[in-house]
């Protein structure tokens, strides 16, 4: 007669987690059905910008499929688009990835979504949408929505257009793009016309005056001076050559609103040259 | 040898460089006339603060994109061109 297996015992404890193999429910709660696409979206200032979707899904089969799609927006601001035919499926997972080095905060605007074609293709589950840069990761999940104008937005230091003699400095905010005017400086040379000038800055829609300063002091014939326009908080006096306009803070400016001079008794000799601004920038589609 | 990255514009006179420090895209726009440009036209100086008076012949770099259909019926995005021309720019050598 054959001896029965003694029962064996385990002599290292059992572990504290145990996992259910079978029927087991998806690990995402993102269905997407034939009818549906993934539609991802950027803009961008950056030169030369591309960036990739990566993209997880778990098919019906129980596969996990990845796909890649490149995206090469124009420094322009504009919208790109492309739709992901990932097939039917969980979503697991989405994430955008920089080719390029060097993007900064501000620069590149992402956002995906699902969209669905029984809904006349437009999105029904926003994804993600936020700026994409070197030090961070963005993609969905977790669901995370934020704004085109979401501080911090990029800083930037802006040399403007040098003027031909007799004409006024004017500086426009891009399109699709959204400033904080921090300050800006200009010089004025004036020539040897005996009469007084006055420089003022307006700021403008691109049809309506918004904001109109001067300069407490007048600028006579044969002067270079230098001014600075910001929010100074208090009128300052001229110190050697350099002049002061305020400004109120925190001004934010739309796309093709303008910043420029408007100069009281300015003189076909007189000369402007190019302003520099600092300011902060978003893209902002559609301003 | 590199594309030219200054130019001067054949509508204002005014000169700039294409690209700016931090590598992004500076779009040119002309600035309205000046007192001295009005009087040049024949026409009186703008009272002070009255809206600014365009030129006729403003150029505008800021990006106008447009769409096409393609013969497979896909929609195109065709590349960007300046919203107003003017007289155009040209190269400054350095």
């Amino acid at each position: 007669m054959a001896e029965l297996p003694r029962k064996v015992q385990l002599l290292s404890p059992a572990g504290p987690v145990t996992f259910t193999r079978r029927n087991l429910q998806p690990p995402s709660e993102l269905y997407i059905t034939p009818d549906d696409l993934v539609s991802v979206t950027a803009n961008s200032s950056f030169p030369a910008m591309v960036l990739t979707v990566q993209s997880r899904i778990l098919d019906l089969s129980g596969v996990v499929r990845h796909s890649s799609q490149a995206m090469r927006p124009p420094s322009d601001r504009t919208r790109i688009g492309v739709e992901l035919l990932l097939g039917e499926g969980f979503l697991l997972g989405l994430a955008f990835i920089l080719e390029v080095a060097g993007v900064r905060r501000g620069q590149c605007f992402v956002t995906a979504a699902v969209n669905s074609s029984r809904a006349g293709g437009v999105p029904v589950i926003p994804l993600v949408s936020g700026y994409l840069d070197d030090n961070s990761l963005l993609g969905w999940p977790p669901y995370s929505l934020r704004s085109q104008a979401e501080e911090p937005g990029l800083m930037r230091t802006i040399v403007g257009t040098n003027p031909a003699a007799g004409a006024e400095i004017s500086e426009s905010v891009p399109t699709d793009a959204r400033w904080r005017l921090v300050g800006t400086r200009f010089q004025l040379v004036t020539d040897g016309t005996v009469i007084n000038r006055r420089v003022q800055v307006s700021i403008d829609d691109g049809v309506n005056v918004q904001l109109h300063t001067g300069a407490t002091d007048v600028q006579v014939a044969g002067e270079t001076k230098t001014y600075n326009a910001g929010a100074w908080g208090a009128w300052q006096a001229d110190v050697s050559n350099q002049r002061w306009l305020a400004l109120p803070p925190d001004i934010e400016l739309l796309g093709g609103y303008r910043i420029r001079t408007d100069t009281l008794n300015l003189q076909a000799g007189d000369d402007y040259g190019a302003p520099v601004l600092l300011v902060e920038e978003w893209i902002d589609e559609g301003s | 040898m590199p594309p030219p990255n200054r130019f001067a514009c054949n509508s204002c006179n005014g000169e700039y460089s294409e690209t700016s420090r931090d590598g992004l895209t500076y779009f040119h726009v002309c600035a309205p006339l000046s007192g001295p440009e009005l009087e040049a036209a024949g026409q009186p100086r703008r009272p002070d603060d009255a809206p600014p008076i365009e030129r006729a012949d403003k150029r505008d770099e800021s990006p106008l994109v447009t769409f096409e259909i393609s013969p497979r019926g896909h929609v195109v995005r065709k590349p960007a061109v300046p919203r107003l021309a003017g007289r155009g720019r040209r190269p400054l050598i350095a």
